[in-house]
């Protein structure tokens, strides 16, 4: 027990509510503050000595020995508001305790009239078990922040965030409060900085709105405050911006007159543009209709009609022939044969009947031509660069930044689903032969619910998430989510990530039973939590913690 | 704990030698009859039935009128009572002993008495809290033998013997065929002792700007006696929730002189205001009515009405400046009050309430005095 810390309260067992070994009570010795969240230390018996059982304060209770309210009112000369009572009522403040562990491995319910304490940092690595985690799997995710001063460095265990126990983390909450992307980024600048095989392991972040993302590499314009500066280093990290990154960037309408990507800015240095031809998209059209129902598979048929009749029987790769000889960029293929015959009415191809070929060609036509941003061409002219490949050069240690804030839905769709399929290609298909492949690669992306949405079960997306979100693990595919309602997100998506991150919510939400995993007193906690704090839970902490973390040290829009 | 032990090691030497009757699950808890504070207080004082002297006079030595208003002076503005004293039993019928023709009901009791500080803040301290371990049997009912060993084994053990059928000012007016009822009185005559020893305890700490509130009748001796010495009045008011309804007042000389009956005398009485203090025991106790509530919001015209005693060594007639201020603090304690947890919550003071909740707590619960208490 560590002597030094002030006893702050007593355990307390009733016959109404009485100690188990998930919970204790206590009450608060008076002037004391403790608020939820705060971990604390009873006193426990032991075989020899005593040992100490940890807890994490969950709610607090003040109650009088007024019987009811009627009492109180009573009290008051019937309702007088002014009165002053000549003797304090006599009430008490009790704090709900959720075990968190024992030092000493008992799991006895705390007995009555124990003390308590708070947790020292060194107590509250013990209560958490991180101490159990060796030094080189220790990634630190924020600080504790108790009442009575005491802080104290979280770390998670990079065997459960990045594979091969556990991995993948999602984070969601109320946009502009929960800061979601702020805190994806630190927990992968704290990952880059601190894991073992931080060389092996390359970043993919998609910029999903504004230019959030696309000055990662550049320093603040302003020195970060003190108070921000001293929190990076409790956590032992240097408040530093990204390293070693590769911005690729959406091609525009505008781009061959202005020579500018269609990007809200436009980063420093280190910058490629990228396009799809038909050519670069003939095999991910799938994903291109993600969005469209097609209960009888018309569309899935004519697209595996359209790859086939599209590549090379030999080679699996680009080359029609046949019907499909003349058609190499978008117009041929919406306007000519196989799909059109000479007097501009569709046809069938295949099994596919003429009705579904037109359906196909309006919607087709629609997503690369008429709504399109621009990113579809003809042909990729010279210095523009085929996303794929770009993506399957990453390195170890690299981050590579793809733009698609300005991006039509579909277009999105199409960038995302390109990008987890090409990385899970160079793992799964390929195998982590190839050297230069960096052994984790971490992708984060916001608004996942538009890509994995609860409401649908199955398309062609859904597919590819959940390929990386089941398997990842043990490939090395490391899906970092943001959204602002975890329940709006496919239920096997969020069921495989092992580390949860809930910023401020709102009570609606958190009725939904995605955070049925969440004690009520906790999600009352979560509807006010206040910016820059979140609430995680990850599996070696037996109960959510909360948390705060710094401001990522790098150029963020709104700065300028 | 260590008291049920030895007591039941006591319990078990006695029934090696005398035949026992022990009571339902080994101890049955005697009921405490609410209203025993009034009829404390006519025991007490059962020679006075007619008040006619009242014995106050203001600064220029006027006597003053029936009524006077005393508005409620508050903690924040006069910290007047610091101290409150209140006793509290908890007995038990442990069964009956059968020596040859002869027979004594046997009871346990734990009595204790507590004194609480108020800090200025307006929080509870405990300040003096005592507490007693009684055996009550019928000494005229054993022989002198099996008395003498009692004695003996209580005194190694700490646990006071009582002779239930020992006189004293309670116990003697209840009769003497229902010794269990007797039994009752004897543990409040223990419990007002102990009270009584408490008051000795805490008396210096008083003064004329920190005063003492004792719950029920200062009547009692050795308080009476205590409270008397030196020919100064000490800071120690007694407050009665319960009183005797029989008294008579007189107020006036002469033809014109007015009677009243407690009921008239009450009811006409509104709320912060007292009566005037009238004489008790030729001068050397003065006492009066206060009442705390607004009739309205009671259901009867008595309820809401205290009874504050003080002692007088002087039998000199007290000052009405002192006695409104004490009425006037005392209209003050209505707030907080224990309502919803005492049915007398319109005129229980509540730190009066804490003192005897503190020493409640302080007993053996009732599961365990059932269940350890055995006679084998």
């Amino acid at each position: 027990m560590s002597e030094e810390s002030p006893i702050i309260g007593l355990s307390s067992a009733t016959s109404n509510q009485p100690n188990s070994s998930d919970e204790f009570f206590f009450w608060l010795a008076p002037g004391v503050i403790v608020n939820p969240f705060d971990i604390v230390e009873a006193e426990q018996i032991a075989p020899q000595g005593s040992s100490r059982t940890f807890g994490i304060v969950t709610t607090l209770e003040h109650s009088t020995d007024a019987p009811t309210h009627l009492s109180n009112f009573i009290s008051n000369d019937f309702g007088q508001v002014s009165t002053n009572p000549n003797t304090v009522r006599q009430g008490t403040t009790v704090a709900r305790v959720a075990v968190l562990s024992n030092d000493k491995n008992i799991y006895m319910p705390v007995m009555n009239d124990r003390p308590v304490r708070f947790a020292d940092e060194a107590a509250i690595h013990t209560a958490l078990s991180i101490d159990q985690i060796p030094k080189q799997y220790r990634v630190p995710a924020g600080l504790i922040e108790m009442s009575n001063g005491t802080t104290a460095v979280v770390y998670l265990d990079s065997r459960y965030l990045l594979g091969p126990e556990g991995a993948h983390m999602n984070i969601t909450g109320i946009s502009g409060l929960a800061t979601k992307t702020s805190y994806a980024i630190f927990l992968i600048q704290s990952i880059l900085q601190t894991v073992e095989n931080k060389d092996r392991i390359g970043v993919i972040i998609l910029n999903v709105k504004h230019g959030d993302l696309l000055t990662i590499d550049q320093p603040p314009k302003e020195e970060l405050l003190r108070e921000q500066h001293e929190m990076w280093k409790r956590l032992g990290l240097t408040p530093q911006p990204f390293t070693n990154v590769r911005y690729l960037l959406p091609y525009g309408k505008d781009t061959p007159s202005t020579g500018r990507p269609n990007s809200f800015r436009i980063p420093q240095r280190n910058w490629f543009l990228y396009a799809y031809s038909l050519q670069d998209t003939y095999d991910k059209l799938d994903l291109l209709f993600s969005n469209i129902p097609d209960p009888w598979d018309t569309i899935g048929a004519l697209i595996g009609e359209i790859q086939q009749g599209l590549s090379n029987p030999k080679t699996g790769l680009w080359g029609p022939s046949g019907n499909w000889r003349n058609v190499i960029d978008w117009d041929s293929l919406l306007n000519g044969p196989p799909l059109v015959d000479q007097q501009g009415r569709a046809q069938s191809v295949g099994d596919v009947k003429a009705i579904s070929v037109a359906r196909f060609r309006r919607l087709l036509r629609r997503i690369v031509k008429t709504r399109q941003s621009g990113i579809f061409v003809s042909q990729r002219p010279h210095g523009v660069e085929n996303l794929s490949k770009e993506i399957a050069k990453i390195r170890g240690g690299e981050t590579i930044v793809v733009d698609i804030a300005r991006l039509a839905d579909e277009e999105q769709t199409l960038v995302f689903g390109d990008i987890l399929r090409t990385i899970y290609a160079l793992y799964a298909e390929e195998g982590s032969e190839r050297e230069d492949l960096p052994e984790k690669v971490i992708i984060f992306v916001d608004e996942l619910n538009k890509y994995a949405p609860a409401r649908e079960k199955e398309s062609p997306i859904i597919e590819q998430i959940l390929d990386i979100a089941e398997r990842g693990r043990s490939l090395g595919v490391i899906l970092f989510g943001a959204e602002q309602f975890m329940s709006a997100v496919h239920d096997r998506v969020v069921g495989n990530c092992s580390t949860l991150i809930i910023g401020r919510s709102s009570s609606a939400e958190l009725s939904s039973p995605v955070y049925r995993f969440l004690d009520p007193a906790v999600k009352a906690n979560i509807t006010r939590l206040q910016k820059g704090e979140l609430v995680i839970s990850h599996p070696i902490f037996r109960q959510p913690l909360k948390l705060k973390f710094p401001k990522p040290a790098y150029l963020q829009e709104g700065t300028e | 704990m260590t008291a049920l032990q030895n007591l039941r090691w006591i319990l078990r030497t006695i029934s090696e030698s005398v035949e026992v009757l022990p009571a339902v699950g080994g101890a049955e808890e005697d009921l405490v009859h609410p209203d025993f504070e009034e009829r404390e207080d006519q025991i007490f004082d059962k020679d006075d039935l007619i008040f006619d002297t009242i014995f106050e006079r203001d600064s220029l030595r006027r006597m003053p009128s029936l009524y006077r208003p005393v508005p409620s002076i508050g903690r924040i503005e006069k910290h007047f009572f610091r101290y409150f004293l209140d006793g509290s039993f908890r007995s038990y019928f442990l069964g009956t002993l059968l020596e040859n023709e002869r027979d004594t009901p046997v009871h346990f009791a734990q009595v204790g008495a507590c004194t609480l500080r108020r800090e200025d803040d307006g929080t509870m301290r405990r300040e003096v809290l005592q507490m007693e371990n009684v055996l009550l049997v019928a000494k005229g009912r054993l022989s002198e033998v099996l008395w003498t060993r009692l004695e003996k084994l209580a005194s190694e053990t700490g646990i006071k013997l009582v002779d239930i059928t020992e006189k004293d000012t309670i116990s003697e007016t209840l009769p003497d065929f229902d010794l269990r009822n007797k039994a009752a009185g004897k543990v409040r005559y223990v419990m007002h002792s102990l009270e009584s020893e408490v008051i000795k305890e805490v008396l210096p700490k008083l003064s004329e700007d920190s005063w003492l509130i004792v719950d029920g009748s200062l009547l009692f001796n050795p308080t009476l006696d205590l409270l008397s010495k030196d020919g100064r009045i000490k800071p120690v008011i007694g407050v009665a929730k319960n009183f005797r309804k029989d008294p008579q007042f007189v107020f006036g000389r002469g033809p014109r002189a007015e009677r009243y009956s407690i009921y008239k005398l009450l009811a006409d009485l509104r709320t912060e205001h007292r009566t005037a203090a009238f004489s008790a025991r030729d001068g050397r106790v003065v006492f009066w009515y206060v009442r705390l509530r607004e009739q309205k919001h009671l259901d009867y015209p008595l309820m809401g009405v205290v009874k504050v005693e003080l002692v007088n060594p002087s039998k000199e007639p007290v000052p009405t400046e002192l006695i409104d201020l004490i009425s006037r603090t005392l209209v003050a304690e209505r707030s907080v009050t224990p309502h919803g947890q005492d049915r007398r919550w319109h005129v229980h003071l509540y730190p009066i309430f804490l003192a005897e909740c503190t020493v409640k707590e302080n007993f053996l619960s009732r599961e365990v005095v059932h269940h350890f208490l055995k006679w084998r």
